[in-house]
Formats: C-alpha cells, structure tokens, sequence
C-alpha cells in the first residue's frame, strides 16, 4: 500500500477509536440504557470496577489513558513513515 | 473565608512575580519577529506539552467544574472526558500539519491555504470574538479568586490580573509566555493533586494515592443523595454527539491552542507535546472529578452543610477544612496561576493575529523592525482593552467557554481540517462553511446568553439540561457539507496551494493523486448528514425523560 494511503488508513483508524473513547462511548451507553442499567440501582453492584460503575470508569479511563495510548502508538507510527521518507 | 487571606495574597503575588520574570527573561531571547510571535520555532515536546497544560487547564478546572460535579452532573464528566481526548484528535488531524506549513496563526494558515486575502481578514475577526468570549470568562474568575479567596474586591483581580498578564506578554513575547506558561502548569499540577490526595486520605478513601480511581468508598454517599449521578441518558444522545463536535473540532479551531504548534522545532515535537500533554491534562481532569465525590462525602459524614452558591469553591472548602491554610494558599495560588496562563495564551494569539494578519496583510511592505515594536504595542492595548471589557463579564464562566469551542469549532476547525486533508477544498468553499458556521453557531450564542431566551424558542429540539449544545451538532456538520459541496462546485485550487499540502504531510515531491480522493469528502457528507438527522430522532422517548 501506498505510503500515503497507510496514513490516511491508520489516520482514520486511530481517528474512529478516539472518537468513541472521548465522544460516543456515552451514546452507547443511552442508546444501550436497558442492557447497561436496568432496574436501578442494580448496575452499581452487578458492574463495578473498584466501587464505581462499569460505564464511569470506561468514560474516564478510556478518555484519559485510551487517548493518551491511541495518540502515542500514533504518533510513533507517523515517526516510522516520516523517517522512511527522509 | 472571610478577611483578607494574607498567606494565599503572598503565594499569589509569587506566582505573578515569577511570570513577569519569565517576561522579561523572554525579552532578552526576541531578536525578531519570529522569536516574538513563534520563539524562535524552537521550543521542544517536553516544554511544549507543560505550556499546553496550563493553556488549557483555565479556572474552570478549579472553580466550575466541581460546581456542576456537586450538582449530580454526569454531562460535566463526559464534557471533560471528551475535551481531554480532542487533544489526541488534535494531534491526529491538525498539529502535525500545520507545524510544516510554516505560519505563525491559525489566520495566516487560513490565508495561504485557501490563497485569499479576505479570508484571512475574515480569519482574524472571528477569532477576536472567540478569544474574547474565552479570555473575559477566564479574567472573571481571575476576579472572583481575590473576592472569595484573597479577600479582595473582584475590580481589584481583574485589573491586577489583566494588567499583570498584559505585562510579560508585551516584554516578552512568545518566550515569556511559553516558559512562564510551563513554570505555571508545574504550579496547577502541585496546587490540585496534592492536595485531593490529602483530602481523600483524610475521608478514609483507601486509594487516595491515586486520586482518579481512589474514591470508589464515597460512591454510595453519592448515589444517595444524588441517585441520577451516573446516568447519562438524562440527555438526548445528540447532546453527546454535540459535544464531540465541540471539543474535538473546538480544540484545532481555537487559534491559542493551534499557535502552540508553530513554536515547536518540528512535527515530531508537536505531536509528542500532544501526547504528553493529554497525560498530564487527563490525570488532572479526573483527579478533579473525585472533589466532587469528596465534597458529598464530607457533608454526608461530617454534617456540615455547603451552600448551593459555594459548591463552584468546594476544593478551596475541603481544602481549608482538611489540609490547612498553608495548602489553601498553594491552591489559590494554583488557581491564579491556571487563570493567567489561558490569558497570557489568548492575549498572545489576539495582539499576533492583529498585527501579523491584518496590519502586516494590509501594508505588507513593513519592515521586521517596524512589527516588532508594533507587536509591543499592539499588546499592550489589546490588553488593556479586554480587562476593560472583563469589568462587565458574562454570568457563568463555563457555559461561555463552551460557546467559544463550538464557534470555534465550526468557523475553524472544518476548514483547517479539509484543509490538511483534502486538496480539493477551495477558497470559497472554505469562505462559505467559515460563514455559515460561525453564523449558525455566533446567533444562537447571541440569542441564548446575551438576549436570555430559552433553547426551546430557537428550536423544540434544544430540550433538556444544557440543550443549547446540541446547536453544535448542527453547525459544524453543516459546515462540512457547505464547504465539501462549494468547493466540488468550484474551481480547484491552484497547483501550488495543492502541492503545499503534500508538503504539510512531509512529502518532499508531489503527486496529483494523494489527499484528492472522493471517498473522503463523501464519507464525510454522510456522517455530516446523518450527525444532523439525529437531532430530531428518538425526540419522542428523550424530550419526556429530558
């Protein structure tokens, strides 16, 4: 594949992962409420992670260290093309 | 607190003092225009990153955000949540790019990309009004940090603080905010971790030590005074839509965030100054997210009552009731210090944008030395200028934040990113999505917050808590479509501006072919559309939940 295409592919890959972990994950998470919530407050003691509900934590983390990850596989990644190309 | 906190007044005047410093130690750096406006190009990833934190961890971090946690709002973690991952989107789709294209602001980008003049002009109007509804919020809270902690009238905070930021920005240029930007992230760091891990220790929390998961022990207190704490189906699911728009397109339209790129040495700098700087910004933001658990836990087991209008101080309450005064001083001096950096920032991009874009566009022939002392100057009034604008701010510092991103978002951020990623976006496709983006995003700001009407009376479908948000997910996918259909209808771009893109990705030849596809444009269309189309769906089962 061409090299420029290798980069629009990964771009748009890295770029769909982050968008969930900062902006969609909570669609799902609505658009999803039954399987997620169900009679409340059951959700707190069926999917906790360290006290705090399932869906809190994957925001957050997945927000903090999810994008931090994402951005630096990326952005070693683009190191390698960049440094093929020069 | 009440009198006059001399303690917080001394760490204060030390962390001003320091900044001026670094002004003036910036000066002896500025030989020229360059260094003045971009140091020089040769800021590295570390520093970068440090100087992006206290930029964009403003005074909301210290005073809104516990507010709207206290309140049982799970919008503002996810309002959060999603700003610190468009630092990542940013990095993805922007900074890189526009590192290798060579220009001082987001204007002058503008500008040469879509080869117009007027553009450009256009460019640094809308960013005049962006960056004064961001920077008079943060000057208020400026003010509200002498009223409430140090005991002084709020007038006095906002001239003081305006004035002392308009000072070593004028001296010293792009040098002395970067490096006073950075010994300032080091303050907000020290000033708000620190003294969360005291607080949750002392409230028995047993993973205090790592405050962004060590609260799990305060969650029943929680839900039971809040039971809708964790729900996020409170809004329609545009709402979180909108605010991916918001902030991930917010951040790269925002021209203070995008000039950070163009001091670094090369793109390799800007991109690990991102990732470093989502680390830090990240485990603030949900070290921060814990006050909010902390401050229910404490009323709950201790019995003490906070009022509704003190719950935006609530981490200066825990942290004089816990850690002591002397950790209360550093917090406000953290505070202070996090409200000058995001002013010193926006103060920088304003006094370039007016003389590097519009004066230097309007008498091109200046010379270097000329706009030197002009930039000098130029600051100095622009300074003095929105301290005096700051006198009359807006009432809720957060909310107008918002605002400035989705603007932003909309009239920059689309056509800096079809810019970069596509050569097929013409002048006057980008001309027209900047139009109609900041104009569908600017009247909705004007009628809601300056004119007070309700949402609900621009369009049913702004139902619920902050429905006011969803605008956004109107206004930045229709200025997709209208950029991505104008240009197709237009004249493409000249040979030159097309090879510059290939030269933003680091090619050193050309070819005709890269970055001039159609499967982009059009996937971008249909999600565009469909963003739009989600407004009015699902209305019947949220609006009765909303």
């Amino acid at each position: 594949m061409k090299d420029y295409k290798r980069e629009i592919w990964i771009t748009a890959i890295v770029f769909t992962l982050l968008s969930l972990t900062g902006g969609f994950i909570s669609v799902f998470f609505v658009l999803g409420m039954d399987l997620f919530f169900g009679p409340e407050p059951l959700y707190l003691s069926l999917q906790n992670v360290f006290g705090m509900p399932l869906h809190y934590v994957l925001l957050i983390m997945a927000s903090w260290l999810g994008a931090t990850l994402l951005g630096a596989v990326w952005a070693l990644v683009l190191d390698g093309i960049d440094s093929r190309e020069n | 607190m009440s009198g006059i906190f001399i303690e917080g007044i001394i760490v204060s005047v030390l962390v001003l003092a320091v900044s001026v410093y670094f002004g003036f130690w910036g000066r002896k750096m500025t030989k020229n225009v360059s260094d003045y406006f971009v140091a020089g190009r040769s800021i590295g990833a570390v520093n970068n990153g440090l100087a992006m934190v206290s930029l964009s961890l403003s005074l909301t971090t210290f005073l809104g955000l516990t507010a709207l946690i206290f309140h049982g709002f799970y919008l503002a973690i996810a309002l959060y949540a999603a700003f610190t991952a468009s630092f990542i989107g940013m990095l993805v789709l922007a900074a890189p790019y526009l590192r290798r294209h060579k220009s001082f602001t987001t204007m002058a980008f503008i500008g040469e990309r879509f080869y117009s003049r007027n553009l450009r002009l256009l460019s640094v109007f809308i960013m005049l009004i962006v960056s004064i509804l961001y920077l008079i919020a943060n000057i208020k809270g400026i003010g509200i940090i002498f009223q409430v902690l140090l005991g002084l009238p709020q007038v006095y905070g906002i001239l003081i603080g305006g004035l002392v930021v308009t000072l070593y920005v004028m001296v010293g240029g792009m040098y002395g905010v970067t490096y006073s930007q950075s010994f300032q992230s080091v303050v907000v760091l020290f000033a708000i971790f620190v003294p969360i891990m005291i607080i949750l220790r002392a409230l028995g929390a047993d993973g205090w030590w790592f405050p962004p998961l060590g609260y799990g022990e305060m969650v029943p207190a929680m839900v039971n005074v809040t039971p809708h704490y964790f729900f996020p189906f409170i809004v329609h699911p545009v709402w979180y839509v909108a605010v991916f728009f918001g902030t991930f397109f917010g951040i790269i339209g925002l021209p203070h965030f995008v000039m950070r790129f163009f001091t670094v040495r090369d793109a390799k700098e800007a991109r690990w100054s991102l990732v470093f700087c989502t680390f830090l910004v990240g485990l603030i933001n949900t070290s921060v997210y814990a006050l909010g658990f902390a401050g229910v836990y404490y009323v709950a087991s201790r019995g003490v009552q906070i009022s509704i209008a003190d719950y935006d101080k609530l981490l200066f309450i825990l942290t004089e009731a816990i850690a002591g005064n002397s950790w209360l001083a550093i917090t406000v001096g953290g505070a202070l210090a996090a409200g000058i950096s995001t002013v010193a920032g926006l103060l920088m991009i304003m006094g370039t944008g007016i003389v590097h874009d519009l004066y230097g566009v309007l008498r091109p022939n200046t010379s270097q030395e000329k706009m030197l002392k002009m930039a000098t100057s130029v600051m100095f009034v622009v300074g003095v200028l929105v301290t005096i604008l700051s006198l009359r701010p807006p009432a809720f510092i957060l909310v107008t934040i918002m605002w400035a991103f989705g603007i932003a978002g909309s009239a920059f951020g689309v056509p800096i990113v079809l810019g970069i990623w596509w050569k097929r976006t013409t002048k006057e496709g980008a001309g027209a999505g900047m139009i109609i983006g900041f104009l569908t995003s600017f009247i909705p700001y004007v009628l809601i917050e300056i004119m007070g009407w309700e949402a609900t009376m621009i369009s049913r479908y702004l139902y619920g808590p902050l429905g006011w948000v969803k605008v956004i997910a109107f206004s930045t996918p229709l200025t997709f479509i209208t950029t991505i259909i104008v240009s197709w209808l237009t004249k493409e771009p000249p040979a030159e501006v097309k090879a510059s893109v290939d030269v933003m990705h680091g090619w050193s030849d050309y070819r005709e072919e890269r970055y001039n596809g159609k499967l982009l444009p059009i996937i971008v269309l249909v999600l565009s559309v469909l963003s739009i189309l989600s407004i009015f769906t699902l209305y019947d089962i949220f609006s009765v939940i909303g």
